[in-house]
């Protein structure tokens, strides 16, 4: 299934912090792909580029030389309006510490992108992330693994078909961790292009595709055989 | 996203928001205050004068016949004529005081050139002599509608009723008084219509010969006592009073055809009068009148108010709306960055602080409109207090406020926009940056002097160069409010250096008695043994024509002669070339400026009274009452008429008053009631001094505490991690103190040399020739308005060291979240 339609290609990607003596190759020479419906997971350890080379996926950050193309768009060259309606309507991230809006409601955080105010379907998804009553909490009542779940529905109300996750499960416990996995099971198995990142080996088993950086490189890329769920992950 | 997003946003800033809109409500009410009460002044006072003293010019001359003018209509140039007649002439009140007052004829006609505005009216009393009393005048005598008042000289006066109470725009000269023979409260203009003051004159004059019969020696004193009085006695006794006052003028009032300027009229006129051989006095052209000038003095001053202190206060909107702004931005900037990350776009984040701001503009707006209201009430009730004018409207300019609110309006949506442009900057990235300060290095020779420095020293520079532009907001609004302590301060001098200059050695007195005759040296010996009299000075007065050295320029003097042996020096007269006091020499005169300039003569000059030479030896600048002081071997000199006169200070005015009575007292002046009345109007200025003072330290206290969170948020680990490390509050206080201090230092040395220049440039430019502010410098000034900085500069810190009390060092010192 997921050797369809790339969805997502970047070519000889390059970024770069510092300068002189103290220059740094966040990501060198990266090239990946991501196909459409596939659950890729890229592994690293701290300082690999996993997380720079998501962020520039996400139009997060921007690349100093190389393409990013998604649906055959570079956008690496997109100028600031471009990005802004990338971010809007092509990708959903959720991040490491849920980058929630903490002077707002549960409900407030998910409708929050322009283009997905509407009501219901906020509603519907944080009754899907199991959140049904908590809509006028606050962000900082909740517990780790409720404000992840926030993210997740704020990233699934965007309608866009890929999902980026920054080390979803980094600042939960084992308990919210897993839910949090589970959830993303179940939003991959309903079709949707996951691409995770993680340091966690036992998380990318969870993977159709894993591709593991080490110093700025793609190390390794294997298929997943022995794919497991999310309720067998141990870390 | 402005639904979603203005509410939590209002609610997380309020206090900012609080903050912004108190400035901008005080910026929206001054300029609506005073605009609005400039544009009242022009177009009342304008109108007012235009219905009430639509005169161009006025001529005062010697008695004559008005039929002797009968063609001066005919002169070129000349619209309407009107003659008048007045007198000065004294009142006795129901306390036993003798007060002074000026009286005009007026018409009863819609045809009048100058019409009274009746305040307060019945029909004339009928068999009776009735008069309209000037509003003010009655206000500071107890004058009522249906009260008797008896006018005349000396022992002679005649029963009167008043049954008006008037304005008229010539009032506020008498409201300004330069008149010694009253102080200012118990001076002012009586109106008569003709026929009465014929009555009242035909009365007087036949009391006036039956005492001249009886006493030959009482006419000499009396044609000195009252030759300020304009009425030639020996006509009036000599002739029928009543024919003479119905058929004679000494005032012409003329109206110019349209398209006459009025110094051509006023030339034609002199030239008319001239060859009539009429003893021309002064002709005077409406623009030039002293009340025209001197309501164009306040509204100068007003303006240069209104410029100065609204503009300012716009200008300390955006400056603290640009600030609030940026502080906002900071705060928010991951949050920023988490909106950014999903889609939201940049200008829609501006659009929330546009809507902050519109918010905030409308609500300074409407409260600013609603202060600028009361301002403006309570500036018309101080202009109608200070000055004879009938009711100034105290409503608001509809345009003016409008234009005053869209202004804040205006300008605090660029300076929003202004400031919003850094959130073009953020990005998606910044969503997971802490606010604390990324380390930053210093220059290199600093960076060797800091490794060597205490530990004190080496945490304060580094917290400054972490965030150097926090720093120098932070001295900003030190320097910002230290000049405007300093101006404050400075005007407060400047405005009793002012007040000093209206009084005079003769003001600083309870009262100056003149006597029906000459004292000697016994009856003072006299009445300086009285037990209520606390001080007493025999001074002699004079009121002679002085000219220029070629006998060109003239003008007159009211001198007063000192005993050079006990009284050379004389208090509070600033000269000419400082602000020293002035000693009557034996021989010479002090004039004051005003007659100094009128002459055309300087210090070291010679003048001519009476035909003597005589040396200007200095130029004083007082401008109330203005008095030349000379000498009594200079008096003597000059062989001049003169009237006893005696200065007293004293602890009881009734029984002094009653004691006088019986000595020969023609007229007592309570002086001290103009020195009274005086201080009274020049603090009412104060509350001005002491707003901006307030208003100045409460911004630097907003501010400054605003910065000192803003340290702390960006700061919060570092310190915290210091705390862990068995750093007391106390300890931290002490580092922080040392950039406190720093900024004091910074802001001072620049607050100072520039507090001082602006003061000096506004002075120059509020004053007129005839009220100078004078600048004087005084350290004691820096010194007050850097130990009230100081205080807020600890306040704020206190409430910085609360905070961090407050702090949990777990959270603040925990992995970044």
């Amino acid at each position: 299934m997921f050797m369809e339609k790339v969805l997502i290609e970047t070519k000889n990607l390059i970024k770069t912090y510092g300068e002189g003596e103290g220059l740094t190759y966040a990501l060198n020479d990266v090239s990946i792909k991501v196909y459409e419906h596939e659950f890729l997971v890229i592994l690293g350890s701290s300082g690999s580029g996993k997380t720079t080379l998501l962020n520039m996926i996400g139009a997060i950050d921007k690349v100093d030389k190389g393409e990013i193309l998604v649906h055959g768009n570079d956008i690496a060259k997109y100028n600031d309006k471009q990005l802004t309606l990338y971010r809007r309507n092509t990708v959903g991230f959720v991040y490491q510490f849920f980058n929630l809006i903490n002077d707002i409601t549960v409900y407030q955080n998910v409708i929050i992108a322009p283009g997905s105010r509407k009501k219901e379907r906020a509603f519907a998804l944080l009754e899907r992330v199991g959140l049904q009553g908590k809509e006028n909490k606050y962000p900082r009542q909740l517990s780790g693994g409720q404000q992840q779940r926030v993210a997740i529905a704020r990233a699934l109300n965007k309608q866009s078909d890929i999902l980026l996750c920054d080390e979803p499960t980094g600042a939960l416990d084992d308990a919210s961790g897993k839910a949090v996995l589970k959830l993303l099971e179940e939003i991959h198995n309903e079709g949707k292009t996951i691409v995770l990142v993680t340091h966690t080996r036992e998380i990318a088993q969870m993977a159709n595709r894993i591709i593991t950086m080490r110093d700025g490189k793609i190390a390794k890329e294997e298929f997943n055989d022995h794919i497991i769920k999310a309720e067998e992950v141990i870390w | 996203m402005i639904s979603l997003m203005l509410k939590p946003f209002f609610k997380r800033f309020i206090g900012l928001f609080i903050s912004m809109a108190f400035v901008a409500t005080l910026a929206v009410a001054l300029l609506s205050a005073f605009a609005s009460t400039i544009y009242n002044l022009e177009t009342t006072f304008a109108n007012y004068l235009l219905e009430n003293g639509n005169v161009n010019v006025i001529a005062s001359i010697g008695f004559a016949d008005k039929e002797k003018f009968a063609d001066i209509t005919e002169v070129e140039g000349v619209a309407n004529v009107e003659y008048r007649l007045t007198m000065n002439a004294f009142l006795k009140k129901s306390d036993g005081r003798t007060i002074t007052s000026g009286i005009f004829t007026t018409k009863d006609d819609d045809s009048a050139i100058i019409k009274l505005y009746v305040v307060e009216g019945v029909e004339s009393f009928s068999d009776r002599i009735n008069v309209s009393v000037v509003r003010k005048f009655a206000e500071n005598n107890g004058f009522e509608v249906g009260n008797k008042i008896t006018i005349g000289y000396s022992d002679c006066f005649v029963d009167c009723y008043i049954n008006q109470i008037v304005e008229v725009p010539e009032a506020i000269q008498a409201r300004t008084n330069n008149y010694v023979w009253s102080d200012n409260s118990d001076f002012g203009y009586i109106y008569i219509d003709e026929s009465q003051m014929a009555m009242l004159v035909d009365r007087l004059a036949e009391m006036l010969k039956e005492k001249t019969d009886e006493d030959p020696a009482f006419l000499d004193y009396l044609i000195q006592s009252v030759t300020k009085a304009g009425i030639n006695i020996f006509d009036i006794l000599n002739t029928d009073a009543k024919s003479f006052t119905e058929r004679a003028t000494n005032q012409i009032l003329i109206t110019a055809k349209d398209g006459y300027s009025e110094e051509q009229v006023a030339a034609n006129v002199q030239t008319y009068l001239e060859s009539k051989s009429a003893t021309i006095n002064s002709i005077t052209e409406n623009n030039k009148l002293f009340y025209y000038v001197y309501i164009e003095n306040v509204i100068k001053q007003l303006r240069v108010m209104v410029i100065f202190l609204p503009v300012f206060f716009y200008l300390i909107t955006m400056i603290v709306i640009g600030l609030f702004i940026n502080q906002i931005i900071k705060v928010m900037t991951p949050q920023i960055g988490i909106m950014t990350s999903i889609g939201v776009g940049h200008w829609d984040i501006i659009s929330v602080f546009i809507a902050f701001t519109l918010l905030m503009s409308t609500v300074s707006g409407i409260l600013g409109t609603g202060f600028g209201v009361l301002l403006t009430r309570a500036l018309a009730i101080v202009m109608r207090r200070v000055y004879s004018i009938p009711t100034i409207p105290f409503s608001v300019q509809p345009l003016i406020a409008v234009t005053s609110v869209l202004a804040l309006t205006i300008f605090a949506m660029l300076t929003a926009i202004i400031s919003c442009r850094q959130i073009f900057k953020i990005t998606p990235k910044d969503a997971t940056i802490s606010n604390e300060a990324k380390r930053k290095s210093l220059p290199l020779k600093l960076e060797a002097f800091v490794d060597r420095a205490p530990l004190a020293i080496k945490l304060s520079i580094n917290s400054i160069a972490q965030n150097t532009r926090r720093f120098l907001v932070s001295v900003f609004s030190i320097f910002s409010s230290l000049v405007i302590i300093i101006l404050s301060c400075f005007f407060y001098i400047s405005k009793n250096e002012l007040m000093s200059q209206t009084v005079d050695r003769r003001l600083s007195f309870d009262v100056q008695v003149y006597m029906t005759s000459i004292v000697d040296d016994e009856t003072v010996e006299d009445i300086r043994s009285q037990t209520f009299v606390k001080e007493l000075i025999n001074c002699d007065y004079a009121y002679v024509e002085v000219a220029d050295a070629s006998g060109k320029s003239k003008s007159y003097l009211e001198c007063l002669a000192f005993d050079e042996a006990s009284d050379t020096e004389l208090i509070i007269i600033p000269s000419e070339n400082g602000n020293g006091n002035l000693k009557i020499q034996q021989k010479g005169i002090i004039l004051p400026k005003s007659t100094a300039e009128e002459l055309g003569v300087k210090k070291g000059d010679n003048v001519l009274i009476n035909g003597n030479s005589v040396k200007v030896n200095d130029v004083s600048f007082q401008y109330f009452h203005p008095i030349t002081y000379l000498s009594k071997t200079q008096f003597e000199a000059l062989g001049v008429s003169y009237v006893s006169s005696i200065l007293a200070n004293v602890t009881d005015e009734t029984e002094f008053l009653d004691y006088m009575s019986d000595k020969n007292a023609s007229i007592s002046v309570f002086t001290s009631n103009l020195s009274r009345d005086i201080h009274t109007t020049f603090n009412s200025i104060d509350v001005f001094v002491y707003v901006m003072i307030a208003f100045s330290l409460a911004i630097s206290f907003i501010i400054l505490t605003i910065m000192g969170q803003n340290a702390l948020i960006e700061q919060k680990r570092q310190l915290s991690e210091l705390r862990l490390i068995g750093f007391a509050v106390n300890d931290i206080s002490n580092l922080w103190l040392l950039q406190s201090v720093a900024q004091i230092i910074i802001a001072a040395v620049l607050a100072i040399p520039i507090g001082a220049l602006t003061s000096s440039i506004l002075f120059t430019l509020a004053s007129s020739a005839s009220q100078t502010y004078p600048f004087v410098f005084s350290w004691t000034v820096n010194g007050f308005a850097l130990g009230f900085i100081a205080l807020i500069v600890l306040a704020s810190h206190v409430i910085s060291m609360l905070t961090i009390k407050r702090w949990n060092l777990a959270d603040n010192t925990r992995a970044r979240e």
